[in-house]
């Protein structure tokens, strides 16, 4: 299992690529990420990012109808979006080279 | 509470009936710790919409409310608060601005009902004899209007801050509520016994049209706030 601290920093860049991949709503976000390995991810988890993410302007939302009655939220990534999760990328791999030359190195 | 809002909450009142009774304490007591948040009436309906959305779905699936959300509710809800924008100066003016416009509207209204004056007014008035319109305001009345007020912003503020407190820490807190109701009550007999001296007094009609704009000052702010 990821640690909650490594998850921290990783995660809205995770999620603004699961967005970018289609619109989506909270729930199939984080069945989604699951699916790629990121256990005990709820929907609970990343309620908050998304609000924040919306706040940032990273993300645009519009409510449709869901079968259960209450509308629900879809998110699909704007702009700002696209260009912060391409930073996160180029920022992830930065990191995991120098990570990985660091380990290969000491074995 | 502007019409947006007004909406919103009218349409999530008609979803809460939807939450099993399993997960209604859970719910009630997140949206009654949202409320009690800095942050806008909008956001706060928004924000218990999409919970609404989260819940209604999970028992539809047949899951528990633990698998969405976690087990930490109060956590969670923190989380959201500080995802969102907090409340500017001008919105929290304008809250305390309308509340207490409401609390002096109501309280005033109370008083003028209640008052010596009016009584012996209806009496003569039913009598026919002659009649005074005017209504004496004591420092007492003025005393317990504005204790009031504070006492009951402060056991609003107090019930939604601990919302989640566990069931030993909400015992302690109504004892603790019991002394501070206890301690105002008899703050309010001592106002009654020295708070006798008329500081002014006032037509009843001028009294009933300042409760009247003080009412509309409210309901003016809250489509502001």
């Amino acid at each position: 299992m990821i640690s909650s601290q490594m998850l921290k920093g990783t995660l809205e860049g995770c999620i603004l690529k699961v967005i970018s991949q289609n619109e989506t709503y909270g729930y199939e976000i984080s069945e989604r990420l699951r699916s790629y390995g990121f256990a005990e991810i709820s929907e609970g988890t990343i309620y908050p990012l998304l609000l924040r993410l919306e706040k940032n302007g990273l993300v645009i939302t519009q409510y449709k109808q869901s079968p259960v009655g209450p509308k629900r939220k879809y998110y699909s990534l704007s702009e700002k979006g696209r260009e912060e999760m391409e930073a996160f990328y180029c920022d992830w791999r930065e990191l995991t080279e120098a990570v990985n030359r660091l380990f290969e190195q000491e074995v | 509470m502007n019409k947006r809002v007004r909406e919103l909450n009218r349409l999530n009142n008609e979803l809460d009936a939807k939450v099993e009774e399993k997960n209604q304490e859970i719910f009630t007591n997140m949206v009654c710790y949202l409320r009690g948040a800095s942050i806008s009436p909008y956001d706060q309906e928004m924000v218990r919409h999409d919970l609404l959305e989260m819940i209604l779905s999970a028992q539809e699936r047949g899951e528990e409310l633990q698998t969405v959300i976690g087990e930490n509710y109060q956590a969670f809800c923190d989380n959201i608060i500080a995802s969102l924008p907090p409340q500017t100066t001008k919105q929290k003016v304008i809250d305390l601005l309308d509340t207490v416009c409401a609390c002096l509207a109501i309280l005033g209204l109370i008083n003028i009902i209640m008052s010596h004056e009016t009584i012996t007014l209806i009496k003569n008035l039913v009598n026919g004899q002659p009649v005074s319109l005017e209504i004496a305001i004591t420092l007492g009345d003025i005393l317990a209007a504005g204790l009031i007020i504070v006492f009951a912003v402060l056991l609003v503020k107090s019930v939604m801050k601990n919302a989640f407190r566990e069931e030993a820490s909400v015992k302690r807190g109504m004892i603790k509520a019991g002394i501070a109701g206890a301690g105002a009550m008899a703050a309010f007999l001592l106002l009654k016994y020295i708070g006798k001296k008329i500081i002014f007094t006032v037509n009843i009609l001028v009294a009933l049209a300042i409760v009247l704009g003080l009412f509309v000052m409210h309901k003016i702010l809250e489509r502001l706030s």
